[in-house]
């Protein structure tokens, strides 16, 4: 069923400030893999709170008028965020030059970003969205704590985006000795978005022997992929390594496989995606 | 995701679930004394019990907002077992009435729900609002002429209130009929019965006890028919009501976590010396037009409840019996569903029966399960009689062979197979007889054997018998369709009609 179904490149339009930025780097992702896009904007409904009253009674018929102030009210909610949506999807529209990409839609859906990601999951081939929504500006955590978790759950690749958008030129592949590392190899090695990128392969370990085997035998996998990279070997801290490293060369991008296990998997998501993504408002790949 | 949704659930309204929590807990107040009232016991059975439920099915619950307390429903049902074994008996009762309904949750019973029909949800709803309204008349039968005066009084604050501009939208008007008819009794000194007149009122905090009875098979025969019916009572108004708040709300519940979390709350309840309860249609929606949106408003309501009932107890006891038949009579005229009298003209007839029959029944036996129950079973005959009017018989003849054809067009099942014996001509001397059932629908054994005892026949008559497209017609004997949700092959079984 899964092979069937058209997989998109899914961009999240909202209202935030890197809405923009989102389409432009989907549109980028969508040219250069040659893969339909998709805009989504999804309605995020209040709690219909408007014709609260604590007078506390029972009226007669009070459950079917209240089902229908309440209908009505949401009714017009969601007349209201249709609207709003559309503007929004058609300023994203505008910003692409639809010629270049095989398809382009767009789509709006009732609910929130999470269940819309959980229903639409089996469209996805890279999903790219903003690192702080329209609703979540002001939370120091970034990815709001649901999104996270959803994303969690989402087995699909995953572009964040923190900044104006920038054509890569370079991206930083952070390797290490697990199969989610590998697998992000492997999916670095057979896309074709990375083919004008310098790639820097990169791997944080104090033994410098066995990384530097390591970082051997991916490097001759990027090559035979016809991928131009160099390779690093970074000692220390892993998340202030990479930081470091990323900051100092100015890599466009960064790229991270779903780690397993070991000392990156916590910060897969938390503090390292995070300070990676403000220190230089250069986007980030999770792949999986 | 399991626990972003819960923090969802309990903290995406503080505000308007406070707020409303504290509308509900001054609703469930008098509710709780009252349903004690009806249950024979003492007004701090109610009071701890709806605390306790409400604590504990916010935590428990599978439905945000929706408000557990003692119901009308569940008291009603309680009433022999109280007075014939005592109050012990129906905490234990409680306890168990919790476990099956647990057991209920594992058990996926709550898919039952679906055989409700709107006419039986209606007449339940129509009997639970004649209950609650019977059992407010032993307070408004030999009284003197102050209480007719007191309710009617509280009555027109109760409606009226709301309409006075700015505070009337702010403040509950049950809460102000009680304050304002306790200072009249008050003042003027009135000699009427009061809550303090009904039996003990909480002074402490409620304490965790085992119920005092003997744990043998005796006790347990004597509470299980008691727990059992509260246990399906009390499941039956808590999913409707559910219902009810998710088309409300436009959101959805998990009515599986709804009943084990009811029975966890009984448990509970029965634990801290309070009644089994449920769901409270009434209460609930009262907390959702309050703006109670989350898990936070019932928990609201059952602390506060139980707060202020601790710390106020001594003013409880002097509100007179007058003003909490006036909110119990709000209660009854919110809870009935006034639209399905004028409706019982332009329904058909059997929606009107089945929904009558659900409330006499209940009122007979003063237990919404059997009400239920005869609903249901009605609703299901009632169906099957008009299911039956979908088979047809088309006769043709063809004379240079002598055949007479048959084809049988529709469903034929238990009900309708008489029809369909009676189609068949056996008295017609004929060579050959093919009857053609590729697009009838066989939905039982009775259909088969119909269709053996009409070719049997035949035979006997001289006639050679064919029968055309059995296949395909008995494609719907078997109980479980492998069909699914695919539409093609529900295309392909249903065929041609």
């Amino acid at each position: 069923m899964e092979q069937l179904q058209q997989k998109w490149v899914m961009a999240c339009v909202d209202g935030s400030p890197n809405s923009e930025a989102v389409v432009d780097y989907a549109a980028w992702i969508a040219k250069t893999v040659q893969s339909p896009l998709e805009l989504v904007h999804t309605l995020e409904h209040g709690l219909l709170l408007e014709h609260t009253d604590h007078s506390g009674n029972l009226t007669p018929n009070m459950r079917d008028d209240l089902i229908k102030t309440l209908s009505e009210d949401e009714q017009a909610e969601s007349k209201k965020l249709i609207a709003e949506g559309k503007v929004l999807l058609e300023k994203a529209k505008v910003r692409i030059d639809a010629s270049l990409i095989p398809q382009v839609m767009s789509k709006q859906r009732h609910g929130s970003l999470d269940e819309t990601l959980v229903d639409l999951q089996d469209e996805i081939r890279v999903l790219v969205l903003g690192l702080r929504g329209e609703d979540h500006a002001e939370e120091e955590t970034g990815i709001g704590s649901q999104l996270e978790n959803t994303i969690r759950a989402l087995h699909k690749p995953i572009f964040i985006v923190n900044g104006a958008f920038k054509q890569p030129q370079s991206m930083m592949l952070a390797y290490n000795d697990t199969d989610g590392a590998r697998k992000a190899l492997d999916m670095v090695c057979k896309s074709p978005l990375y083919k004008l990128m310098q790639v820097h392969l990169v791997h944080v370990s104090e033994n410098e022997s066995a990384g530097k085997a390591l970082l051997l035998e991916a490097g001759f996998k990027l090559q035979e992929a016809g991928l131009s990279h160099q390779t690093a070997l970074l000692q220390g801290d892993a998340q202030n390594a990479l930081l470091h490293y990323q900051q100092q060369h100015n890599l466009d991008m960064t790229v991270m496989g779903a780690f397993s296990h070991g000392k990156l998997r916590s910060l897969f998501f938390g503090s390292f995606t995070l300070k990676m993504l403000k220190a230089n408002n250069k986007p980030i790949l999770l792949l999986r | 995701m399991l626990l972003a949704q819960n923090k969802k659930d309990w903290f995406g309204n503080i505000r308007g679930d406070i707020l409303a929590g504290i509308v509900v807990a001054l609703a469930l107040i008098p509710e709780a004394i009252a349903f004690s009232i009806i249950a024979g016991v003492d007004p701090k059975v109610g009071l701890y019990a709806s605390f306790a439920i409400a604590v504990i099915i916010a935590i428990t619950g599978g439905r945000p907002g929706m408000i557990s307390a003692a119901t009308a429903a569940t008291a009603v049902l309680m009433v022999t077992l109280v007075k014939e074994h005592g109050l012990e008996y129906l905490l234990a009762a409680s306890i168990l009435a919790g476990v099956l309904q647990i057991l209920a949750g594992y058990l996926n019973l709550h898919t039952l729900i679906s055989f409700i029909s709107r006419s039986v949800m209606i007449g339940f709803l129509n009997a639970l609002a004649i209950l609650i309204f019977i059992a407010q008349l032993p307070e408004l039968t030999n009284v003197t002429w102050h209480v007719y005066a007191l309710t009617a009084f509280g009555l027109m604050i109760i409606y009226l209130f709301p309409y006075v501009p700015k505070i009337g939208k702010l403040i509950p008007s049950p809460l102000v009929t009680i304050l304002v008819l306790t200072a009249i009794v008050l003042a003027m000194g009135i000699d009427v019965r009061t809550i303090g007149d009904m039996g003990a009122l909480p002074d402490t905090l409620p304490i965790f006890l085992w119920p005092d009875v003997p744990l043998n098979l005796e006790t347990l025969w004597i509470i299980l028919p008691y727990s059992a019916a509260i246990a399906v009572v009390g499941l039956l108004e808590s999913l409707m009501t559910a219902q009810v708040l998710d088309e409300m709300t436009d959101t959805d519940s998990d009515k599986k976590r709804e009943c084990k979390g009811q029975g966890v709350a009984n448990i509970g309840s029965g634990l801290m010396g309070g009644m089994a309860g449920c769901a409270m249609i009434g209460q609930s929606i009262i907390n959702v037009k309050s703006g109670g949106r989350g898990r936070l408003s019932t928990f609201t309501a059952g602390i506060l409840l139980l707060i202020m009932v601790v710390f106020i107890s001594d003013w409880l006891a002097v509100i007179p019996m007058a003003a909490l038949v006036a909110v119990m009579i709000m209660v009854s005229i919110g809870t009935f569903n006034w639209k399905s009298i004028p409706e019982m003209r332009t329904n058909p007839k059997s929606a009107t029966v089945v929904m009558l029959a659900t409330v006499i029944v209940t009122l007979w036996t003063h237990n919404l399960a059997f009400g239920v129950l005869t609903g249901v079973v009605l609703a299901a005959l009632f169906m099957a009689a008009k299911l039956q009017q979908f088979m047809a018989v088309e006769k043709s003849f063809d004379d240079a062979t002598n055949t007479r054809t048959y084809t049988v067009v529709g469903q034929v099942f238990f009900n309708s197979t008489e029809k369909f014996v009676g189609y068949f001509d056996f008295k017609e001397a004929v060579d050959r007889v093919i009857i053609d059932v590729h697009r009838a629908h066989f939905w039982d054994i009775s259909a088969v054997y119909a269709l053996d005892k009409v070719v049997l026949k035949l035979r006997r008559e001289g006639a050679e018998v064919e029968v055309i497209g059995l296949n395909e017609a008995s494609e719907t004997l078997v109980d479980k369709y492998a069909v699914h949700n695919d539409p093609a092959k529900i295309a392909k079984v249903m065929g041609g009609h």
